[in-house]
């Protein structure tokens, strides 16, 4: 393959429409169509771009409207503005500012959400943190996982250490060594397990309190397992671990410990056996 | 295979591994996901294992695990294949094939110069079992034919070979690991076994 820097540039400022090919830069400020893939080593985006076919490039910045019909591979993404891609992508860093909506799995070394992110398949990065809102129809493979935000994940999430001060819902199994919920509003998922779980109250300055939004905090789950586990504001089906603390606004029925067991006074407990 | 189940809690108590490890393992899929089957007893919502499955298992990562990183492990079990070339005489040196199996296979016509992961897998199914005693050199040359065919199906799925006879005259069969299979009266199963185990020990001989 050609060096990239020997080939020419692609600049679009009126309305054009041509077929794909590979160029060094590209700079879209009016509106393009392309048909065919796209290969390049910068691709910035300000005005719209339509390609149909496949996205490689270095960098990929969009400020304006992009849509892809094809695979998306980049080393850097930056979203701003609007992208659509239609197949899998793979981007060593990904970061959203805008609104970005993936159609098939998303595979990145470090995935920022700020703005808005549906990912119709699985995502899998190491570090994934979310401050906006991020949809997973998949499941999420991480290892550090931080939701500032809100995440909606219809499969299992995974991760080394799970940090939640936002909101998190969670379809299957939450699995990490440690989880570390603080609830501002309500979160849930199917189930938690893993070495460390710590879900906590957070007390909500008054804004957010007279806003009311997204509910009383509280955590909802049919299964809860780990070694360690101090809970409050939980709702649960079954608690099993080896040292347990069921704090204020807890709701369990059934707890199964081999350590020790504390129960607030302010917590319901229906049933628990030592093993 | 459906017959012994056992608990999570069982299974803790009996191990002495914590629920930490537990899910560290299955996250980095030392643990197969079709292992854990979900039951509602009396308590809730309750996970089974397959009990001789995942004690062996347990035992293993146990004993491995100073050695080897969980990721390192992770492939062991993987009953996905790798990419592994290797002569005859590669085979002969480090112990996975005798003579007598690679005869075996010239006799069915077989032989190559180099053999992937795949055949070296055929080879040393073949190899382990007929030094078990447990098939006979005909039934080798049975097994060659039905791995050589068919073992790429499950390059990475969980599988077991199966060996069965009926009135003196045996059939091998690659299966999906867990399949339910019934036969007629006359039907004598000789063996069952998953071939990821034989997967593991070669993957250790190979690395």
């Amino acid at each position: 393959m050609e060096e990239r820097h020997l080939r020419n540039d692609l600049n679009v400022t009126g309305s054009r429409k041509t077929t794909g090919g590979s160029y060094h830069r590209v700079n879209i400020d009016g509106m393009a169509k392309l048909d065919g893939d796209l290969d390049c080593s910068s691709l910035s985006v300000n005005g719209t771009l339509k390609i149909y076919g496949s996205l490689v490039s270095e960098s990929t910045t969009v400020n304006g409207m992009a849509k892809v019909e094809g695979e998306l591979r980049t080393q850097s993404l930056d979203v701003n503005g609007t992208l659509g891609v239609h197949g899998a992508a793979q981007a060593e860093s990904t970061m959203v500012n805008g609104m970005c909506t993936i159609n098939g799995p998303l595979v990145s070394s470090r995935v920022r959400v700020d703005g808005m992110t549906t990912i119709n398949g699985d995502l899998s990065t190491p570090e994934f943190t979310v401050n906006g809102k991020c949809n997973v129809r998949g499941g999420v493979n991480g290892e550090r996982i931080d939701i500032g935000g809100m995440a909606t994940i219809d499969g299992d999430v995974q991760g080394e250490k799970i940090d939640v001060q936002g909101n998190i819902k969670v379809g299957g199994l939450l699995n990490a060594d440690s989880v570390e919920i603080r609830l501002y509003t309500s979160s849930s998922a199917r189930e938690v397990g893993g070495e460390r779980i710590d879900i906590r109250r957070k007390e909500r300055s008054g804004f957010w309190k007279a806003l009311g939004l997204g509910g009383a905090p509280s955590f909802r789950a049919q299964l809860i397992e780990g070694d360690e586990i101090v809970l409050e504001d939980t709702e649960a089906d079954t608690v099993r671990g080896n040292r347990v603390h069921i704090g204020r606004g807890c709701n369990i029925r059934f707890v199964e410990y081999s350590g020790e067991l504390s129960v607030d006074p302010e917590a319901k407990v229906g049933n628990s056996t030592r093993i | 295979m459906t017959d012994d189940l056992i608990s999570k809690k069982e299974l803790l108590d009996l191990t002495g591994i914590s629920y930490g490890q537990l899910y560290r393992w299955k996250r980095k899929n030392l643990i197969p996901e079709e292992w854990f089957i979900r039951k509602s007893s009396f308590t809730g919502q309750e996970t089974f294992f397959p009990k001789q499955q995942i004690l062996q298992r347990i035992d293993k990562i146990i004993h491995m695990k100073d050695g080897l990183s969980l990721d390192e492990l992770a492939d062991v079990f993987s009953p996905t294949l790798g990419e592994v070339e290797m002569s005859d005489q590669q085979l002969l040196d480090r112990n996975i094939v005798s003579l007598a199996s690679l005869d075996l296979l010239n006799e069915a016509g077989r032989q190559q110069a180099l053999y992937g992961l795949e055949q070296i897998m055929m080879l040393y199914v073949l190899e382990k079992l007929l030094l078990s005693g447990d098939i006979t050199q005909q039934e080798g040359l049975l097994l060659i034919d039905v791995m050589s065919e068919h073992y790429y199906r499950f390059r990475d799925r969980a599988s077991e070979l199966l060996l069965i006879r009926k009135m003196g005259v045996p059939t091998f069969m690659v299966v999906n690991s867990g399949a339910e299979l019934y036969f007629d009266h006359g039907v004598k199963v000789v063996l069952r076994i998953p071939l990821a185990t034989f997967m593991e020990e070669l993957k250790i001989k190979l690395g």
